[in-house]
C-alpha cells in the first residue's frame, strides 16, 4: 500500500477516556491499534443508556464532526468503525423504540405548547432560575457544551431529505442559528462566550469527560437522527422539541444568569433563544412539521418518536442533575476545578 | 424590520421573520415571547391543544397570540 494521502488531524479535540470495554476496544482503534472491535453481540448485550455504550457512540459520532487530534480523518468511513457503530445505534435506537410511549405527532406536539404553570420540581431551569447557585449553572454549560458548541450541526445533514415548505423553513432557522450572515452571531459562538463569563473552557470536546452518560446520551440522539435519512422525521421531531420548549426556559435560564451575576455573555445567549426561538417554534410547526407532514404523512408516527426520545432523555438528564444537586453534591463525573 | 409602536416608539429586527406579541403579556414586546401559552397546573399536563392562533392560523386577536409577518410563516401557510 502507497503512503496513505489521508490527513491525521495535528490538532484538534483530545480522545476522551473510555468507561468500558465497548468505548475502551474503539478508542483503542482510533489509535491504529490492532485489537478487536466489540462484536454485534457484545453491543446487544450494552446498557443502551449506559456509560460505556453511550461513550462509544459519542466518540464514533465525533469523527462525522470534528475528528480528534492524532487520529486519521478517513476513519470516518472505516468499514469496521462503521459496523461497530450500527451495532451501537441499533441497540441504542430499539430501546429509544421500547421505551418511548406511542403518541400521535399533532398530539405530542400539543403537550409540548402547554407550559406547567407551576414547578413540579422536575425542571432544571425552573430549579436554575429559582435556586441555582453559580458552580451548578457551570456544571450546566458545561455539559450543554457537547452540544452548544456544535449548535445546530446535527440538524443541518437533514437539509438535502427535505423538499418545499420543510426545507425553505428548516434551512431558514438554520441559517438565524448560524448567525444570519455574520459569523460573531453563530449561536455557537454566543455560547462560547457564555462559557467564558462562566470561567469554562470553550475548546471543543473539553467536558466529554465529566459528561455523564445521561448528557451524551441527548447528544447522541440527535447525531443518530441527523445522521440518518430514514430517520429524518424523528429528526424533525426532535428539532421541534427543542424549538418549541426553548423560549420559555431560556427565559428562566436568562433569569438565572442575571440572578447570579454571571456576566452580560451568559446573560445574551439565553436572552436571544428567548426571542429567537419564539419564531423559530412557529416555523418549525408550521413550515418545517407542517410541509413534511403534508409531503410525507407517512412519517408521522416518526416524527411524534422523535418528540418522544427527546422528552425521555432530557427528563434522565433531568433526574441526574437535579438529584445531584438538590444533595449538594456535583452533578458531573469529576467536578469543576476553580477559575 | 422596523415596528412603530402605539406611542410611536420603533423597534427594529433584522430576523428572516418575527413573531409580533398580540396578546399584550410578552415580556419582549412586541416581540412574541411564548408567554400566550396556555398554562396547566404543576404537576399536571392540561388536555387538548394549546391555543395560538397564529399557529392555528385563526384571525388574530380571538385570544393573543403571535402572528407571523412580512412574507414570513403566516403569509406562505395557505
Ligand atoms: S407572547 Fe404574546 S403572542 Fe406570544
Ligand atoms: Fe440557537
Ligand atoms: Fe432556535
Amino acid at each position: 500500500m502507497s503512503a496513505p494521502a489521508v490527513a491525521v488531524r495535528p490538532a484538534g479535540p483530545r480522545l476522551p477516556r473510555d468507561r468500558g470495554p465497548l468505548s475502551g476496544a474503539v478508542l483503542a482503534r482510533l489509535r491504529d491499534a490492532t485489537g478487536p472491535l466489540p462484536t454485534e453481540q457484545e453491543a446487544g448485550r450494552a446498557d443502551p443508556y449506559g456509560p460505556d455504550l453511550q461513550l462509544a457512540l459519542y466518540v464514533l459520532y465525533e469523527l462525522h464532526y470534528r475528528g480528534f487530534a492524532g487520529v486519521r480523518d478517513d476513519h470516518e468511513w472505516d468499514p469496521a468503525l462503521l459496523s461497530v457503530r450500527r451495532a451501537l445505534e441499533q441497540r441504542f435506537l430499539g430501546a429509544l423504540r421500547t421505551d418511548v410511549p406511542a403518541a400521535g405527532a399533532e398530539e405530542a406536539m400539543a403537550a409540548l405548547l402547554i407550559e406547567p404553570a407551576g414547578d413540579d420540581g422536575s425542571s432544571v431551569s425552573h430549579y436554575l432560575q429559582r435556586e441555582g447557585r453559580l458552580w451548578q449553572l457551570r456544571e450546566y454549560a458545561a455539559l450543554r457544551s457537547l452540544y452548544h458548541l456544535k449548535e445546530a450541526d446535527p440538524h443541518a445533514w437533514v437539509l438535502p431529505r427535505l423538499s418545499g415548505r420543510a426545507k425553505a423553513g428548516m434551512a431558514a432557522i438554520e441559517f438565524d442559528e448560524f448567525g444570519a450572515g455574520r459569523a460573531e452571531g453563530i449561536h455557537a459562538r454566543l455560547f462560547a462566550a457564555l462559557m467564558t463569563d462562566l470561567g469554562l473552557d470553550t475548546t471543543y470536546g473539553r467536558y466529554v469527560d465529566p459528561a455523564p452518560a445521561e448528557a451524551l446520551a441527548t447528544v447522541n440522539l440527535m447525531s443518530l437522527l441527523g445522521l440518518h435519512r430514514s430517520l429524518r422525521g424523528a429528526l424533525i421531531g426532535h428539532f421541534a422539541t427543542v424549538e418549541v420548549t426553548s423560549s420559555p426556559g431560556s427565559r428562566r435560564l436568562a433569569e438565572a444568569m442575571r440572578r447570579t451575576g454571571a456576566g452580560p455573555a451568559a446573560e445574551h445567549f439565553y436572552d436571544e433563544h428567548v426571542e429567537a426561538d419564539a419564531v423559530h417554534e412557529q416555523v418549525v410547526r408550521r413550515e418545517v412539521v407542517g410541509g413534511l407532514l403534508a409531503d410525507e404523512p407517512e412519517l408521522e408516527p416518526d416524527v411524534a418518536f422523535g418528540i418522544g426520545a427527546t422528552g425521555l432523555l432530557e427528563d434522565r438528564l433531568a433526574t441526574r442533575l437535579l438529584g445531584a444537586w438538590r444533595a449538594d453534591r456535583s452533578a458531573l463525573r469529576s467536578p469543576l476545578t476553580e477559575t | 424590520m422596523e415596528v412603530i409602536g402605539a406611542d410611536g416608539t420603533v423597534v427594529v429586527s433584522r430576523r428572516f421573520v418575527v413573531a409580533l406579541c398580540t396578546c399584550r403579556r410578552s415580556r419582549s414586546y412586541p416581540w412574541c415571547d411564548t408567554s400566550h401559552r396556555r398554562r396547566s397546573p404543576p404537576g399536571g399536563r392540561a388536555a387538548g391543544p394549546a391555543r395560538c392562533p397564529a399557529a392555528d392560523r385563526a384571525p388574530e386577536g380571538e385570544d393573543g397570540g403571535a402572528e407571523g409577518e412580512d412574507g414570513g410563516a403566516e403569509g406562505e401557510d395557505r
